[in-house]
C-alpha cells in the first residue's frame, strides 16, 4: 500500500526535475531560451523559473490574452483542453510541481492536528473560479495600457509558484534583479509564506482555493479518458475511501468529482479493492459497473 | 454499453482531444506560439513579483 503512495511522490519528483532541467539557469540567474519554451506544460510551472523547460499554461494564457494582437488564445486553450481530455485533474495529483511542493509541506508534522475541513470550506473552493475569471481572463484582456497590452494579473498579484520557482532563485543569484525589489515582491512573498504555512496544516490550500489551472481541469474530470470508479459488487459502504481523501471528495457518491486530484488515496484505503482508476480502454469492463445508476 | 455511456467515455473525450489539438494548430498558424515564446524566453518580471 505504502509503496504505491511513494510511487506518486517519485512520479512527481521525476516530472518536476525533467520539466525544470535547465540547471545552469539556477547558477547564472537566467531562464532557458530554447525553442521548446513555447510549448505548454500541463501543470503550474512558472516560466520565469530558471530551470523551466516549457511554458506555464496560466502565464501563457495571460500573455496571449493581454497582448494587443489577440482576443482569444486557441493555442493555450487547445493545450488545456487536450491535457484535460486525457487526464482531467490527474495532472494536479501527479504532474504539477507546485502541487508536489504542497504535498511535501503537508508531510511536515504540525504540533496541532491537521485541519481536514472547516466551516465555509466548500464555499471557499469556488474562489478559484473567480480567480480564473477575474485575474486570468478579464483583467489581462480589459485593463490595458496605451499600447493595448494587459498585465498577467494572476502572476503579478497571487501566483506563489512564480515567487517560489522564479522570484526566489533568480533574486538569490541575480544582483540586478535584487536591486529592483519593491512592495510587490514583499506582497508576493507574504502570499507564498501564507501558502507554505497553510500547506503544513491544510492539504493543498492553493489547489483547493486559488489555483485557476485546477479550476480549468476540474471541468474535465467527468469527461476525460482517465476515470475513477467503484465496483458496487465489492463496495461495502464502509466510508474508508472518504475518510482517506484529503481533498474531501464524496467518493461513494461521485468518483469523478471536480475536486478529485486522482491521487489514489481512496483506492489504497479501500479494504475491498473496490475502487478502480485508469484509462477507458484498459479498464472498460470495470468502469462500466461504476455508474451512479448502477450504484443506485 | 449503451450509447450515452459510449458518448461520455469514448466519443466526448475523443472530440475534446481532437478539438484541443486542432486549436493548438490554429494557434500556431496565428502566431500565438511566438507570443508565448517571447514572454517565456525572458525573465518575466511580473511573474516573479518585480514588474
Amino acid at each position: 500500500m505504502k509503496k504505491k503512495g511513494n510511487m506518486r511522490t517519485w512520479v512527481q519528483a521525476v516530472y518536476t526535475a525533467l520539466t525544470n532541467a535547465y540547471a545552469i539557469g539556477f547558477v547564472k540567474g537566467t531562464v532557458y531560451k530554447g525553442p521548446i519554451k513555447s510549448i505548454c506544460v500541463p501543470g503550474l510551472n512558472c516560466y520565469a523559473c530558471p530551470g523551466a523547460m516549457g511554458a506555464c499554461p496560466i502565464g501563457a494564457l495571460q500573455a496571449v490574452l493581454g497582448s494587443s494582437k489577440y482576443y482569444f488564445s486557441y493555442y493555450v486553450v487547445g493545450f488545456m483542453i487536450a491535457f484535460g481530455a486525457i487526464c482531467g485533474r490527474l495532472i494536479c495529483g501527479f504532474l504539477c510541481p507546485f502541487g508536489f511542493v504542497q504535498d511535501l509541506l503537508h508531510k511536515i508534522p504540525f504540533p496541532k492536528k491537521k485541519i481536514a475541513t472547516f466551516k465555509g470550506d466548500n464555499q471557499l473552493r469556488k474562489l478559484k473560479y473567480v480567480v480564473l475569471a477575474v485575474l486570468v481572463v478579464a483583467l489581462p484582456m480589459l485593463l490595458t495600457n496605451e499600447a493595448g497590452v494587459g498585465s498577467p494579473w494572476f502572476c503579478k498579484l497571487v501566483c506563489p509558484s512564480g515567487t517560489l520557482g522564479g522570484g526566489v532563485p533568480l533574486i538569490a543569484v541575480n544582483e540586478q534583479l535584487r536591486g529592483m525589489i519593491g512592495w510587490l515582491f514583499s506582497w508576493k512573498m507574504l502570499v507564498l509564506v501564507a501558502i507554505v504555512v497553510l500547506s503544513a496544516i491544510i492539504y493543498r490550500p492553493f489547489c483547493k482555493y486559488l489555483c485557476p489551472l485546477g479550476a480549468i481541469y476540474s471541468f474535465f474530470n467527468k469527461v476525460s479518458f482517465y476515470r475513477m470508479g467503484i465496483d458496487p459488487e465489492k463496495c461495502v459502504n464502509c466510508g474508508a475511501c472518504e475518510r482517506a481523501c484529503k481533498m474531501n471528495v464524496p467518493v461513494l457518491k461521485d468518483q469523478n468529482h471536480p475536486e478529485c486530484i486522482r491521487c489514489g488515496d481512496c483506492k489504497r484505503a479501500c479494504p475491498k479493492g473496490a475502487i478502480y482508476s485508469g484509462y477507458v480502454r484498459s479498464g472498460a469492463h470495470k468502469i462500466r459497473r461504476t455508474d451512479k445508476a448502477d450504484l443506485a | 454499453m449503451n450509447s450515452s455511456k459510449t458518448w461520455t467515455r469514448y466519443i466526448l473525450p475523443g472530440i475534446l482531444l481532437a478539438s484541443g489539438l486542432f486549436m493548438i494548430a490554429v494557434g500556431v498558424t496565428r502566431g500565438e506560439a511566438l507570443t508565448v515564446f517571447a514572454k517565456a524566453a525572458r525573465v518575466c518580471l511580473e511573474c516573479i513579483g518585480i514588474g
